[in-house]
């Protein structure tokens, strides 16, 4: 396809990118910041984003004359020539200019479509093009490519840009963006297409009960939730008994955890909600020592005399013992705790996972961070030791069957657990460091990346990010990114809804994108089942119980 | 065969001279001209300046009208004026045809004394103007009209010669000039205004 | 050595002196009061009866004319005219040049005014050499026969370029009519001259073409000694003698010339009456006694000689000088000269840079031809300068 000219290159390098001098009839306002474009060298064409867009002059005394106003003739005139628009240009991607376009159709990967890094840079008037549907084509492929599915189109143009779901899964992700700017709903895009293409399975966090089932928009119309869309393939755990069995929207099961089940690392996560001391994690650990499993337990059933006694013992500190039994009796009083509990929910969660079953942790009534962060701390930590176990064992046996499904867990709020404080001692921190070492990934959702640790931010592999008005949340989504400076800017000119960037593991290059819809078309071509009716319910259950 | 306009009196490599056979009208300033130098061959030039004056130099033009005898009328009065006075016009070369389609680089030779210089037919206008440079090779010639001067003339003679297509042609010669007077705004705005279609 | 202008100023006052303006103005007055009223007639027959001529020239009225009568001269001709002018230059033989030759140039110009004006600016050159060519009979070419020589030339090639003029036409000449250098030349030469002069004179009264020559700034005295004539009571000769109250008059007219007498007796557009001449000259012109009056152009009083034809035909007299009037006023130099034979002269002339190209012309083709082209000694001094 024809591509349109927009100007040519009169200098650059390759670290700082090229500087184009767009053509007299080519307005800066025709281009926008972070735009997908081409440049055609000789040998290669190269693949670029647009950083930067600046005025020139040749002549700075034209600009000091005292505001006449040019007649529109002369305007025009000196609009092209003597001032002119200056495009900074990064290029990311190149392909030789041999390759035939059939090729772009075929490949299933950048590489296999002759897509390269860039390792040189085109001499100058090279000329800088509009990309066309066949350049994104190029570059990110088709949907009809295994793994590829369609998160939305480029901003203006209308054709299908895709994610590798398979690399998306590969390392932990970041969703981000200000308030309004609708993670929630690029959250529910990304599952969705793992969900229906089957690559790998998921564990979510539902804080803000937005993801198993649906709810009313802002503009009252009702969203479908993932456990309307996918049915038996998803499995609903709900810490609210009482909301669990309303109808349609009923979970699958309770979640009840055990005092016993609660480790210190757990209570340490919850240290500034519980309001505990510095103290705490030291007192704790003599318990530990002591109690070993049933620390917990044993704190709380503590009367004043057995605490007198234990602390004189152990030397620990009596009124910070006091503060810290007074403190987690709160666990205690939840609805959702017992004071022991078998491992068995949990093991039935973990082998739902293994199957091939999602499961959505849902809240309920209990949506507090206490709430939120104590269980997703123990529930991950569980989970990710059987995975661990299912990692060891499929590199002794070297066997296929044995190789673990990839599992990724969606975490909100995430600068509450991997802030740099907490980042050591949760375990999603502990996952975030060890990348896909045993198949366990996160997808972070959040609106403060800069409250999260930067080593954790620069293991991310996908960011998908929409508007950010915070200068250090930007600094915060690009770390560890190449490009950043070009990227900047693309992240900053991004509209408030409806506009996302792009960047990492799961697309050859970073792109400016806006989402497709979440609606009524969208969860057709996910193959939506009707309202779920009560025998579904039943058969569901039979088939998870046995 | 185009209207003669006038005959070479001083030649060299970048420009001649012509007296007009049109006492007091030589052709525009910045009109495309052109000189037969063989078989089939022409050189081109640009009008860049005209000048009226005595043929002898040793006679000084004085005052001829009277209160009811002024302008054209001293030439009825003086019928001796048209062999005395003559008009000169100078035009740079531009470029020449020799078989197939004009170039413009200047003229391997110089135009040959005393031949006729030719208007252009409209047709050969539109040919000779489809590439512009041409106008850089005009503004770096030696001459005593301003540069600037004879470049806004030359596009505005070919602005009207062009007719039609005249104001694509126009909006791409203006950014040629630009290009090429950037370094000296003033003139620069000093030839735009002065070519402003739309003033 | 340089000169010494002490002396010049020195002698300036003594100069001024002599010339007592008021005295002067009063005397003219008087003279032109005289002229006024001056008797023709008696002019007239004192001439027919005087045995000796005159050792000056005195105008002689025509029949039934005066002395001081003024006449109106007409506007430009209505519907326009055409007026033919003439007028000469030549390279002379050069004595310190091996090869003798002379070269003359004659315009011929042609200025037509009405409704389809006109003009035609061109010259004639002819080349000399030769003894046939450069001696009259045994006479070398040189000076007056030099200047006779043009002379005649001139009032042929106007009769020639005054036939292609569009009528009606009249014909104009510089100078005297009157070919007065060579009338002290012996009879064989000096008819030579007279005979082809008288030819072209014919030519003009056979095609009725006026011709008048012109006299600018004249230095003739010829009515001044009419009127001395006519105011005299004995013999205008013997002023010595002269015991009239009119001595002192007399005495200024006989330093007075016509042109200072008539300086404001003439207005503007006006002319004298005309004359005759009694130059000895003429008696070679057969029937063209050369006639003459004189006119304010404005600026000045300038004469205008005429054959007898012209000056006995009215019409043609009439027109013939206000073409000339016509032409001074289209000058625009004060005092005014017609503009006719200004181009004439202009067409005529031959510039220093066309006689150095003859010269050099000659020297390479006889260089060509071998043959050796030495100067003088005398000249190379001149042309080289040298200190």
């Amino acid at each position: 396809m024809k591509r349109t000219r927009l100007g040519v290159v009169v200098d650059g390098s390759f670290t700082a990118g090229l500087t184009v001098r767009l053509d007299p009839q080519c307005s800066t306002e025709e281009l926008h910041i972070g735009s997908f474009m081409v440049v055609e060298g000789t040998g290669y064409t190269y693949f670029c984003m647009l950083s930067d867009l600046q005025l020139r002059t040749a002549d700075p005394r034209l600009l000091s004359k005292p505001a006449q106003d040019f007649p529109a003739f002369v305007a025009r005139t000196l609009r092209g020539s003597a001032t002119y628009g200056a495009a900074q240009i990064k290029p990311m991607l190149m392909i030789d200019n041999s390759e035939d376009e059939a090729r772009a159709a075929t490949g299933a990967t950048p590489e296999e479509r002759g897509v390269l890094a860039v390792r040189t840079i085109p001499m100058h008037y090279a000329e800088l093009m509009e990309a066309t549907e066949g350049d994104f084509a190029w570059v990110f492929g088709r949907p009809e490519l295994e793994n590829h599915f369609t998160i939305g189109t480029p901003l203006v143009m209308d054709f299908p840009i895709c994610l590798n779901l398979e690399r998306f899964i590969e390392r932990s992700s970041g969703v981000f963006g200000q308030t309004g700017t609708g993670k929630s709903f690029t959250a529910l895009l990304v599952l969705a297409g793992l969900i229906k293409q089957g690559v790998g399975v998921n564990l979510i966090f539902d804080a803000h009960n937005e993801y198993a089932y649906g709810k009313e928009s802002e503009d009252k119309v009702w969203i479908k939730g993932l456990k309307d869309l996918f049915g038996s393939r998803i499995l609903v755990y709900s810490l609210d008994k009482e909301m669990a069995n309303k109808p349609g929207r009923s979970a699958d099961s309770v979640l009840q955890i055990g005092l016993n089940q609660i480790e210190r690392g757990d209570v340490i996560l919850m240290a500034q909600e519980l309001g505990l001391t510095a103290t705490a994690s030291a007192t704790i650990g003599l318990l530990e020592d002591r109690y070993k499993g049933r620390w917990l337990n044993a704190l709380l059933e503590m009367n004043a005399e057995e605490m007198e006694e234990f602390c004189r013992e152990t030397k620990a500190h009596p009124g910070a013992t006091e503060a810290l039994q007074r403190k987690l009796k709160e666990l205690e009083r939840k609805d959702y705790v017992q004071p022991h509990m078998d491992s068995n929910l949990l093991d039935e969660i973990i082998q739902s996972l293994e199957k091939g079953r999602h499961v959505i942790l849902h809240f309920g009534r209990h949506n507090s961070l206490l709430d939120y962060m104590l269980v997703s701390n123990l529930v991950t930590r569980k989970v990710r030791e059987a995975w661990v176990r299912k990692t060891e064992k499929f590199e002794m046996s070297q066997q296929e069957g044995d190789r673990p499904t990839p599992l990724m867990i969606t975490l909100e709020e995430a600068h509450k657990f991997l802030n740099p404080e907490m980042a050591s001692q949760t375990i999603f921190g502990t996952i975030a460091r060890e990348m896909r070492k045993f198949h366990v990934t996160l997808m972070v959702i959040d609106q403060r990346p800069s409250g999260i640790d930067s080593e954790v931010l620069s293991q991310l592999g996908t960011r998908i990010s929409g508007r950010l008005a915070d200068e250090r949340d930007i600094d915060a989504v690009l770390t560890g990114v190449s490009d950043r400076s070009a990227l900047r800017n693309a992240l900053a000119s991004l509209k408030l809804r409806q506009e996302v960037l792009i960047a990492g593991h799961a697309v050859p290059m970073p792109i400016q994108v806006r989402p497709r819809n979440y609606d009524a078309a969208f969860w057709a071509e996910m193959g939506v089942r009707g309202t779920r009716s009560d025998e579904e319910i039943d058969e569901d259950r039979d088939i998870l119980f046995g | 065969m185009t209207e003669r306009l006038g005959e070479i009196i001083e030649t060299n490599s970048f420009f001649f001279v012509a007296e007009s056979f049109t006492l007091n009208r030589p052709p525009a300033l910045g009109e495309l001209v052109k000189v037969p130098t063989g078989a089939e061959e022409w050189a081109y030039a640009v009008v860049t300046y005209g000048e009226t004056a005595a043929i002898d130099p040793g006679r000084q033009p004085v005052r001829r009208s009277k209160a009811d005898a002024y302008d054209e009328a001293v030439y009825t009065e003086h019928p001796e004026l048209e062999h005395l006075l003559r008009t000169m016009f100078t035009a740079v070369l531009v470029g020449q045809k020799a078989g197939g389609g004009p170039s413009q680089r200047l003229p391997d030779h110089p135009p040959p004394m005393h031949y006729s210089v030719h208007r252009c037919d409209p047709f050969e206008v539109t040919q000779f103007v489809r590439k512009l440079l041409y106008l850089r090779t005009l503004a770096s010639a030696q001459m005593l009209t301003p540069v600037e001067q004879v470049l806004a003339a030359n596009l505005r003679w070919t602005y009207r010669a062009l007719g039609e297509t005249g104001r694509e042609w126009l909006d791409g010669a203006a950014l040629e000039v630009a290009a090429l007077l950037q370094q000296d705004v003033e003139k620069l705005l000093g030839v735009l205004y002065a070519v402003d279609p739309e003033a | 050595m340089p000169l010494d202008f002490s002396v010049v100023s020195r002698e300036m006052n003594a100069l001024a002196a002599l010339f007592r303006p008021e005295e002067r103005a009063r005397l003219l007055r008087e003279a032109q009061r005289a002229l006024r009223t001056a008797d023709a007639d008696k002019v007239r027959v004192n001439l027919a009866e005087r045995k000796e001529r005159y050792p000056w020239l005195v105008a002689q009225p025509i029949e039934d004319g005066s002395l001081g009568e003024t006449f109106l001269i007409p506007p430009r001709p209505a519907g326009g005219y055409s007026v033919a002018a003439s007028d000469g230059s030549n390279i002379p033989p050069d004595r310190h040049s091996p090869v003798q030759y002379c070269i003359l140039n004659t315009s011929q110009v042609v200025l037509a005014y009405g409704e389809r004006p006109s003009a035609a600016l061109d010259s004639t050159t002819e080349m000399l050499y030769g003894d046939e060519r450069l001696y009259v009979e045994g006479v070398p070419l040189r000076g007056e026969l030099l200047g006779a020589t043009m002379a005649v030339r001139e009032l042929e090639v106007l009769l020639e370029t005054a036939r292609t003029a569009p009528e009606p036409r009249a014909a104009l000449l510089d100078g005297t009519l009157l070919l007065w250098r060579i009338q002290n030349q012996p009879d064989n030469i000096r008819t030579r001259f007279t005979w082809r002069f008288k030819k072209a004179l014919d030519g003009f009264a056979a095609e009725q073409i006026p011709v008048l020559s012109y006299i600018s700034f004249p230095g003739s005295r010829d009515l001044c000694n009419a009127l001395r004539v006519a105011l005299c009571e004995t013999d205008p000769t013997r002023c010595g003698d002269c015991q009239s109250d009119q001595r002192e008059l007399c005495e200024f007219l006989g330093g007075l010339r016509d042109r200072e007498l008539l300086q404001g007796f003439l207005s503007e557009r006006q002319r004298t009456d005309l004359f005759q001449s009694v130059s000895d000259v003429v008696k070679d012109y057969g029937d063209h006694a050369i006639h003459f009056c004189y006119m304010d152009v404005g600026g000045e009083i300038a004469r205008l000689e005429m054959p007898r034809w012209v000056a006995k035909d009215g019409e043609a007299l009439e027109f013939a000088l206000s073409v000339v009037l016509d032409q001074c006023e289209l000058s625009s130099d004060v005092p005014s000269y017609p503009l006719a034979l200004m181009e004439a002269h202009e067409a005529a002339v031959i510039h220093t840079a066309d006689r150095k190209a003859v010269e050099a012309l000659m020297e390479r083709e006889f260089a060509r031809r071998g043959l050796h082209y030495a100067r003088s000694g005398k000249d190379r001094s001149k042309r080289r300068r040298g200190v």
